[in-house]
């Protein structure tokens, strides 16, 4: 805690404020085996609308949607919840590029800070922006330029995101075919090695599945700009990864 | 016929006369239309006589002291200006004996009090509100505040508790800390030091919450408000990110807190951390004492650009009625919505 105080910290008042991302992954799998792409397009926009109509977190936080596949792009701007912001198709694609999701996040959110301070300055209150929270839904194991990319071509990336001064938090949610270790090493979570990775039970149904995980994201956006600190509970019809595989 | 009964005579014939003539002024004359016959008569005046006119009380000699010794509240002025609503009528502070504690769980709640001791004397207001958060989810408030005054110390003692909205028990380890501050703080002995008794609330905290299996955490932060030759000492301890604050000649300045460099929700907090930060200052009469969680405090700011700090400014120059604190503590703002608890002690 002392690391972080600041001693002028009280010269002026100040108002918090969170940014959320909600990162889908668009890679030909999503679309194959029960279009679980076209579930999470359907449900994110009423998640968003569900989370503008919260009278306490609309105005605490603002929210993105990403999509990637064989390179990123922002579906919706960082907009305030409480302002309706279009979400715009998805570009189709075919693989599942970690990195440049990656890259481009930590690019995109030097953009977005600026833009949430200079929307949210008013009164001379000083708007301090948390560190982000990043929903990242995927399917598949990283593949990129058709090889599989290995753990070293994109945990940089990764770190670079998670590591200060961004320093983001991931919660990775597992479709059926992603990869346990490549999600728990996606994911932050607490000191005690407890991480934010969920994966798939086998049998499940997708788009029921595709709802449970929304609400859990739409439950953890609540409580979480609530009490500032990002808690997740585990998806019905998914467990949380306890850690890689020796 | 006597002299007597003519001029009685003369002067009957006068009055009567008189009194002819002033009825003959004042009769009442009906108009009189001629209609032809079969033609529906509406009205037979030829317009409404105007209402009388209320009698227009006199301008009030009086300040508008409603509550000053003697006096009634003035009559509105009807048909000239608007009625006024009559100001609420101040209270008397009464005087500040045991320990007072409140909390934020379900309701808001105020306090209001005093205390003289020679040339020393103080107004001392305690406000707690549940936030926003807490109020949407249907859940208890966690923050707590207590005031307590020490006889052999001549001094006031002020306790904020800021319950961490992460842990379920936080509300009841911040009443605990709370009670137990306000217990010791009442029976500290002139020599003994503060310092230790917070180490000692520290301690049993920490067994509390582990004997009774609680989950739960809080911020905490103190003030001693002591006479001296020229004022008063202001002495605070502080655990986490509740703040204390001084109001001088309309300047804040900060005597507590924990603003952290970055936005992150994340503070010292007790039990876990026993490191308490201290400081102290010498003030004079007119100063404003505050400590409160930080669902009020970060509103404040020593720049004085904040405009909950400019107004409170301007408002705090006098202790304001109970209802006006609970409403200045809970003041209204979207981007504001923890509990809120603040303890405010006016130096006179």
């Amino acid at each position: 805690m002392t690391t972080s105080y600041s001693p002028d910290g009280a010269q002026q008042s100040r108002v918090r404020t969170y940014l959320i991302y909600l990162v889908l992954d668009t890679s030909e799998s999503m679309r194959r085996n029960g279009n679980a792409q076209a579930h999470f397009e359907r449900l994110i926009p009423v998640m968003l609308q569900q989370l503008a109509a919260h009278p306490v977190i609309n105005g605490l936080a603002a929210a993105s949607v990403v999509a990637f596949n064989d390179n990123a792009e922002t579906l919706r701007p960082m907009t305030s919840l409480d302002r309706a912001a279009s979400i715009r198709k998805a570009k189709e694609g075919y693989g599942t590029d970690y990195a440049a999701v990656l890259r481009f996040l930590a690019k995109q959110h030097k953009v977005d800070v600026r833009a949430v301070k200079l929307d949210r300055t008013r009164d001379n209150y000083v708007v301090d922006v948390a560190a982000p929270w990043i929903f990242f839904i995927t399917d598949g194991r990283p593949f990129a330029r058709n090889n599989d990319q290995e753990l070293s071509e994109w945990i940089v990336h990764r770190d670079q995101l998670v590591n200060e001064p961004i320093g983001a938090r991931i919660v990775a949610i597992g479709l059926p075919g992603s990869d346990r270790d490549t999600l728990y090493h996606l994911a932050t979570g607490q000191a005690d090695g407890v991480r934010n990775a969920f994966i798939a039970e086998r049998t499940n149904n997708l788009r029921e599945l595709a709802e449970s995980v929304v609400s859990a994201i739409e439950s953890s956006i609540a409580t979480s700009a609530s009490s500032g600190l990002l808690t997740i509970r585990t998806p019905d019809g998914m467990e949380r990864i306890v850690g890689p595989r020796p | 016929m006597t002299d007597t009964a003519v001029i009685i005579l003369v002067l009957a014939i006068f009055v009567t006369i008189l009194f002819g003539v002033v009825v003959w002024a004042h009769r009442r004359r009906i108009p009189v239309h001629q209609l032809p016959t079969g033609q529906e008569v509406i009205s037979t005046r030829t317009r409404r006589r105007p209402a009388p006119t209320a009698p227009v009380p006199a301008e009030p000699t009086e300040p508008r002291r409603p509550w000053a010794k003697g006096r009634r509240f003035p009559v509105p002025k009807i048909g000239r200006s608007r009625p006024e609503i009559p100001r609420a009528m101040p209270t008397a502070d009464p005087r500040l004996t045991g320990p007072v504690l409140l909390e934020a769980a379900w309701q808001q709640s105020v306090y209001h009090g005093a205390r003289t001791a020679g040339r020393f004397r103080v107004a001392i207001r305690v406000a707690t509100a549940r936030g926003r958060s807490h109020a949407y989810e249907g859940t208890a408030g966690q923050d707590v505040a207590g005031v307590a005054w020490n006889e052999d110390r001549r001094a006031v003692f002020a306790v904020v508790a800021d319950g961490l909205g992460s842990k379920a028990d936080s509300g009841q380890i911040a009443r605990e800390v709370v009670d137990q501050t306000l217990d010791l703080a009442e029976r500290l002995q002139p020599n003994d030091d503060p310092t230790a008794m917070i180490h000692h609330v520290v301690r049993a905290i920490e067994q509390t919450a582990a004997h009774q299996g609680l989950d739960g955490a809080t911020t905490l932060v103190i003030a001693e408000i002591r006479p001296d030759a020229h004022g008063a000492v202001v002495s605070t301890w502080g655990i986490g990110d509740s703040e204390a604050w001084l109001l001088q000649d309309g300047a804040w300045r900060v005597l507590h807190h924990e603003r952290r460099s970055d936005a992150e929700n994340v503070t010292r907090h007790l039990p876990g951390h026993c490191d308490v930060r201290t400081n102290s200052a010498r003030v004079q009469p007119g100063t404003v004492v505050t400590i409160a969680s930080d669902g009020f405090a970060t509103a404040l700011a020593t720049r004085g650009n904040s405009p909950v700090a400019q107004e409170l400014a301007a408002r705090w120059r006098k202790p304001p009625s109970p209802t006006d604190f609970l409403n200045q503590v809970n003041f209204d703002d979207s981007r504001f919505n923890d509990d809120r608890a603040a303890v405010s002690v006016w130096i006179r």
